[in-house]
Formats: structure tokens, sequence, C-alpha cells
């Protein structure tokens, strides 16, 4: 079996395994899709902004400043997913550095459990496996410790200020006493499992049960802003005289989506809104699943757990989770309009 | 409406303005607590103190910036609907005077 060669050879080099990078890898994707975000309400709050233009005067000139000035918060926004997405750029480097270097020492503990075999090649893990290994290790602690002080610069420039003195960085993991019953460290296992697995499900479920409530209710918002927008726009050119009450009320029966009194962003902002919401529902489909998962590992876990006398509390939890999941993914498949 | 003082009153405008900042601010504040949900709890995505520490500290810059960003936008919302009441109240003020002048309601 290949991975006991593997964590043989890594015992014989003095090196540890190195990290898993899945995680490192969700977290690139996220400050990136951060970043994206945070772009765009400059563009967003700039068009917000230029809807009350017609206005002019001494208080309209103090709140473009507050908007559209040098430190003004469109511009704090544009600085913020700048230094996200340099933020996502060094996280992808410390993923590819991780990577390539562990994939190497992941490769020369192979070897070295294959040469513990036989007496030649014994004789050779410790003249020549074991300098490329810990070099290699080396070099890991080096780069990350290099992409962590990169983080550190970034960190300043989001405060505008200079560094603090970094804080000691307690990670003094709380380890369990020692059980001395195996049956029971195994039964232990088998809940910390379980519990894993179904924290992992309810993760996927509701990360895209929160993606279509946010959305439905963010789709709510622009069409209300588009109507109220437009009513105060038909009541403005009514008030003026330059409709009748029965073109005023012609007009508020006009379809958005074409409606002369609408600017175009917004009338195309309300067809990516329907775009997105399609896109949504579409995603909605492997959550049923995800949640049954989670409901199936939660009970294992609660069985071996009380079968074993052992503290079922943050099982129960999970299972209140995965029912308030499934009444929410109720709603959403079953609107109440 | 225009004054004197070449100070232009555009109410419906800023009354538009003012909720779309707040669906904005709105929208962002989703967004933020979506972003923070997904890197929060977790144990750090590498177990190199020296890349670790830093990393954090970064996220929690990150988001203690968007946060300000984000009340910076719901502030500048309250900030033209405020107005815009303002205005109107002025403007209704204004035209009720006009309306007694001539003995007549609008």
């Amino acid at each position: 079996m290949a991975t006991g060669f593997e964590e043989a050879g890594f015992g014989l080099l003095g090196v540890p395994r190195p990290p898993d990078t899945t995680e490192l890898e969700r977290q690139v994707g996220v400050l990136e899709s951060l970043g994206r975000s945070q772009a765009s309400v400059a563009g967003e709050g700039a068009r917000a902004y230029r809807l009350a233009g017609a206005n002019t005067g001494a208080a309209t000139d103090a709140l473009a400043e507050h908007v559209t000035g040098q430190a003004g918060v469109l511009r704090r926004s544009t600085a913020q997913a700048q230094l996200a997405s340099l933020g996502a750029g060094a996280a992808r480097v410390a993923w590819n550095t991780v990577k390539w270097a562990g994939g190497i020492l992941v490769g020369l503990a192979g070897m070295a459990g294959l040469a513990a075999l036989t007496p030649q090649g014994r004789a050779l893990i410790r003249p020549l496996l074991r300098p490329v290994a810990q070099r290699m290790q080396q070099w890991l602690l080096t780069a990350t410790r290099f992409i962590g002080r990169i983080y550190t610069r970034l960190a300043e420039r989001l405060r505008g200020t200079p560094a603090k003195p970094p804080a000691a960085h307690q990670r003094a993991a709380a380890r369990p006493a020692a059980q001395p019953d195996t049956a029971v460290r195994w039964a232990a296992q088998q809940r910390a499992i379980a519990e894993a697995q179904a924290r992992d499900s309810i993760r996927r479920a509701q990360s895209s049960i929160e993606r279509a409530e946010a959305g439905r209710a963010l789709a709510r918002r622009h069409l209300g802003d588009a109507k109220m927008t437009l009513e105060v726009r038909l009541r403005g050119a009514y008030g003026r005289g330059e409709i009748s009450e029965s073109e005023r009320a012609q007009l508020a029966r006009r379809a958005l989506a074409d409606h002369p009194y609408l600017d175009e962003w917004m009338k195309q902002r309300l067809g990516q809104q329907a775009e997105s919401l399609q896109r949504i529902d579409s995603q909605l489909g492997p959550v049923a699943r995800h949640l049954d998962d989670a409901g199936r590992q939660v009970n294992d876990g609660l069985g071996v757990a009380r079968a074993n006398g052992l503290d079922t509390s943050d099982l129960q939890k999970l299972g209140y989770k995965v029912s308030d999941l499934n009444r929410r993914l109720y709603r959403l498949n079953n609107p109440p309009y | 409406m225009m004054t004197d003082e070449e100070i232009t009153w555009d109410v419906a405008g800023r009354e538009s303005s003012a909720r779309q900042f707040r669906t904005l601010t709105d929208e962002q504040q989703q967004a933020h607590q979506g972003f923070r949900g997904q890197v929060a709890g977790s144990t750090g995505p590498l177990p190199y103190p020296d890349f670790a520490g830093p990393y954090q500290e970064y996220l929690v810059a990150l988001f203690g910036g968007s946060a300000e960003v984000i009340a910076g936008l719901g502030g500048t919302g309250e900030g033209q609907a405020l107005m815009a009441a303002t205005n109107a109240q002025a403007e209704a003020a204004a035209t009720n005077e006009v309306s007694a002048d001539h003995g007549h309601r609008v």
C-alpha cells in the first residue's frame, strides 16, 4: 500500500506530512469573490449617487465629498477591493507552493519507505534522501513565512496604520485526556467522524440555501426600487404638468423591462436579476441530498455516542440545524406568494 | 425647485438615490456576512504559525474595512433621505405660502 510506504517514510526522513491544501484553495475562491463584490460597490454607488445629481448647494457638496472625495466611501471601497484581490493572489501563490513542495515531500517519503525494505536502500536514506527532504521542509517554512510577511503588510494597509506587534498565536489545541478504554476511544472517533461529515454536509446545504434566500430577497428589493423610482418620477412629471392623469395611469401600468421612465442600467439589472434567480434555483437541486446525508450522519453519531455513554450535545445541535435547514428549503421550494 | 442662493432641490432624485444606497448597503452587508461566514470558524488554511498568524490578522483587517465601507454607504443613504425629507418640507411650506398669497389651494 502506497500510503503505508509514505507513512513510514516521513518518520525515516524526520519531516512532517505536508498539510492538506483544499481549505486554502477554498479560501482563495472566497477572497477572489469578495474582491469582485467590493469592486462593484464603486460603480453601483456612483450610479446611486448620480440619481440625486440634479441637486446643488453647500449641503450637497459636503455629501459629495463624503461619497466621491479623496477619503470618500467609494474610493475606500475600491482600495478594499484591491487589497482583497492582492490577498487572494498571495493565497494562490501559497497554495501552489505548498502543493508543489508538499508533493515532492510525499514523493521522497514514498522513496524512503521503499528504500527501507532492503539493506542497500536503507544505506541511502540518511546521506541521500534525508538532506533533500529536510531542505525541502525548510524551504516550505521559509516560503510560507515570506507570504505571511506579505499578509502583515496588507493588513497594515487595510488598517491604514503601522504594524502592531504580532500577537502570540495561541493555538494550544485542547487535547482531550487520553481515554484508557479502547472501545470508548473507538466510539469517540466514530462520533467525531460522523460529526465532521455532518458538518460538511450542513455547510454545503447551508451555503446554497443562504445564497438562494439572499438572491430572492435581493430580487424583491431591486424590483421594489425600480417601482419606487418609477412612481416618484411619474409623480414629478405629473406635478410639472408634463403628462396628464390618464397618461400617468397608463405609464404606471407599463412593463418595467422597457419603461421609458427608467434608466437603461436599472432595466438591465432587473434582467440580470431574473437570470441569476434562475441560476440559483437550479443549484437548489442537490441540497435535499446534502440534508439527507447530514441527517443520517447525525443519527449514526448519536447512535454510537448513546451506546457508549458519550456526550451528545454537539450532535443534537447539528440535528436542530438540519431540521432548520429543511424548513428553509421547503420555504424556498414553496414560496408563500 | 430653484432658489436665490443657487441651491437646486430635486427631492425625487434624492429619494431614489437614498433608496438605491439602502439597497446597496443591505446587499453588501449580506455579502460581507456571507464571506465572513465562509472563512470564520475554520482553523486556518495552513498550520504554519508564521503564515497562519498574519493571515488571520489580514482577514480581521479586511472584514473590519468592509464593515466600515458598509457603514459609510448606509450613512450616505440616510443623508440623502434626510436631505430629501428636509427639502420636501421646505418646498411644501413655500408652496403653501404662495397659495395663501393667491388665495387658493393647490
